[in-house]
């Protein structure tokens, strides 16, 4: 009995340190979200991953232990998605969109959905795995393998309704990899699949009854200009991750995928909107309110996909927004314009610069078809999809990067001869290289977003590949390939806590509070198809092992 | 069991030891103008003929191989089969029916997936594979 007292005290001081820390250091943050939940893909609809809580902080970080542990029992792929948590239930979608909701203080599972997928889903490039699920409107909405978008009771997780979206035997790729999200009473996401001869789409259902709303054509194939002849029919593109929606300007941002083939761009001279850009659309209509392409034409897989980070700065409201490319683009939140670009990556070849003002890719590489050509940085970009977080009490965003090339031999290919799983890449040869003279190398870097300067970086001898959190308690989380998990001092990066996972990070790493308890939940598990073509640059990559485990960490007692 | 129920199962049995014997149901792709998937069977004869051809004419059949290996199968394997998240393909002795079977049926082992490639590639396509990861045993 005392000691149950001794909890419950202990709790009640740490929820109020809790509220009182969001009170102070969120006044950025929409205040309709609890400080309790991690109820969406990126916390906010800012993309910023951060948690207000602070009870857990460097000073009592060592008595974090663990407090359960869920598996899903399939372990293809891994586990690449970040849960989420709504009123003390966690929900998370594990491998072949299997999705399970737990009790958040315990990881007791309520209901387990086990979809029926088309058996399509087994010959497709893009297997498995899943990015996350959607929480809203009393569902659990899931994009699936097979090209649907779904809806399951939040209580129950029975099926409510399954809209049909895309046909996989016809469009390669064209499934959900990433769960789609809300804008108010529309659910949209967009089609995987930007390295296949596809046409890449942003679709929009009713999020309460599935009804199709409206498609986004990603490739403005008649414009010839941009795409001539019959290329735009196979000009790839797509939108693979999750977008945003700013509910203050009922506007959806969503990045879009590389044009195809991805290094041959002789059939396909244009810019070839709007491929590689970042998307403003009026959730209303699907209609364009602005677009800014990053990289027109381009021939190097520089996916303008992940995530727009919504920041105020100087009276302005901006958006920053890293390319594969390894520059990010700092834009106007209204109007899209380019406010600043500045480099994440340290080695950068395929251009010699790009105009700050203007956005113009200056000194482009050539890349002349049957010869080899070194490109930094490499397809993978200078981080892998796996998404930043940012603090606005130290003001830094956080995001892993790498320092990694490739060699490649464009080529022409005959898209009418690509399987289902099949890439249009248009190489003859491709391999992933340390940049020319130096080795491959990662990091975890703290810098200014806007500027880009460098606060403070930690070295990793892989890259890490899953997303970054970052806390209150003025702690910042990240884990590697081989499943270590490290939080570090958000102001200064020193180490304070480590932990061994057993298998590495694809997914997302979250945090919440259960009756006034906070927790750290890491989905761990490696996977994916991107440590495949690191490894000739990265060998100790090779063999790591795959798995799935969601664990959770609490502060003992 | 009734006569004529026992008359039925003879049958189907005969038909069945028959439709085996003429294919063993690996599938064979072929492609419609629309792009659109067209599976037939594919028999053992087939596939051993389709061998005897690519095997027949090296090293055109390990040029055409080392192709589509370069396009279809380096994002997991590694430039020259040099090893990703699967086992390295060099210096290894390889069986070539193995070989031919698994990128045919593709595996799922522990957290890595490699998907079946018979409606991508044909009989042939796929033995040049063959040939070509066979060409780097010599490699270490």
């Amino acid at each position: 009995m005392i000691i149950k007292m001794k909890l419950s005290k202990r709790a009640l001081i740490g929820f109020c340190v809790g509220v009182l820390t969001f009170a102070t250091n969120a006044a950025n943050q929409s205040t309709e979200t609890d400080p309790n939940d991690w109820p969406q893909y990126h916390r906010t609809s800012d993309a910023w991953r951060y948690s207000p809580l602070a009870q857990i902080t460097s000073k009592n970080i060592k008595n974090l232990k663990v407090a359960w542990i869920h598996q899903p029992g399939d372990i293809q792929h891994g586990l690449q998605a970040t849960p989420i948590v709504v009123d003390g239930v966690a929900y998370y979608i594990g491998p072949n969109n299997n999705v399970f909701a737990l009790k958040a203080d315990t990881g007791q599972q309520i209901w387990h959905y086990q979809p029926e997928l088309d058996e399509i889903v087994e010959e497709v490039f893009y297997v498995a795995a899943s990015r996350g699920v959607t929480v809203g409107h009393g569902n659990v909405y899931v994009g699936t393998l097979d090209g649907r978008f779904v809806a399951l009771d939040q209580k129950t997780g029975k099926e409510k309704w399954s809209t049909q979206i895309t046909d996989l035997a016809s469009c390669y790729g064209c499934l959900f990899s990433s769960p789609p999200q809300l804008a108010g009473q529309l659910l949209f996401g967009g089609t995987t699949g930007g390295d296949q001869p596809t046409q890449g789409k942003i679709f929009a259902v009713n999020a309460i009854t599935g009804k199709k709303a409206w498609t986004f054509d990603i490739l403005d194939k008649d414009n010839k200009k941009s795409w001539p002849g019959d290329s735009g029919e196979v000009g790839g593109s797509g939108a693979w991750l999750p977008g945003t929606y700013d509910k203050k300007s009922d506007t959806i941002f969503i990045g879009t995928a590389n044009a195809a083939p991805d290094f041959y761009g002789a059939e396909r001279e244009g810019d070839n909107k709007h491929s590689a850009s970042l998307l403003a659309i009026n959730p209303n209509n699907g209609k364009l309110r602005w677009a800014y392409q990053e990289i027109p034409h381009d021939i190097w897989d520089y996916d303008s996909a992940y995530e727009a980070l919504s920041i105020r700065r100087n009276g302005k409201d901006l958006l920053v927004h890293l390319n594969k490319s390894g520059y990010v683009f700092v834009m106007e939140k209204s109007t899209g314009k380019l406010e600043t670009v500045w480099p994440l990556a340290q080695n950068i070849n395929f251009v010699k610069s790009i105009d700050k003002n203007t956005g113009e890719l200056i000194g482009r590489i050539k890349m002349p078809v049957g010869k080899e050509t070194t490109v930094c940085p490499y397809l993978l970009g200078a981080r892998s999809w796996n998404h930043g977080a940012y603090n606005p009490d130290t003001g830094l965003w956080y995001t892993n990067a790498m320092e990694v090339c490739n060699t490649v031999v464009p080529a022409p290919q005959e898209h009418e001869n690509i399987g289902i799983a099949g890439l249009y890449l248009g190489v003859s040869k491709l391999i992933a290289v340390a940049p020319p003279g130096k080795k491959a190398s990662a990091r975890l870097d703290a810098r200014d977003p806007i500027t880009g300067e460098l606060k403070w970086t930690v070295d990793y001898p892989l890259p890490g590949l899953g997303s970054v959190l970052t806390t209150g308690g003025n702690l910042v989380f990240n884990g590697d390939p081989k499943g270590m998990i490290f939080a570090y001092d958000a102001k200064t990066g020193k180490e304070v806590w480590q932990f061994n996972a057993g298998s590495g990070l694809r997914g997302g790493i979250v945090s919440y509070a259960v009756n006034g308890k906070q927790y750290i939940v890491a989905a761990t598990g490696l996977g994916s198809h991107a440590p495949g073509f690191m490894a000739s640059a990265f060998p100790e990559i090779s063999g790591l092992p795959g798995g799935a485990a969601l664990i959770a960490f609490t502060l003992a007692e | 069991m009734s006569k004529f129920n026992y008359v039925i199962l003879l049958f189907l049995m005969t038909f069945s030891m028959l439709l085996c014997q003429s294919s063993q149901a690996v599938g064979l792709s072929s492609k419609t103008g629309s792009g659109k998937l067209k599976v037939a069977t594919e028999s053992v004869d087939q596939v051993n003929i389709a061998k005897e051809v690519v095997f027949n004419k090296m090293p055109q059949s390990i040029n055409n191989g080392e192709k589509r290996f370069n396009q279809t199968c380096v994002y997991c394997h590694g430039y020259q089969g040099s090893g990703g998240k699967a086992k390295k393909l060099q210096g290894r002795k390889l069986v070539a029916d193995r070989l031919f079977k698994t990128i045919t049926k593709g595996k799922r082992k522990g957290g890595s997936v490699m998907p079946p490639w018979r409606k991508a590639f044909s009989i042939e396509e796929r033995w040049e594979l063959v040939t070509y990861i066979m060409s780097l045993s010599d490699l270490k």
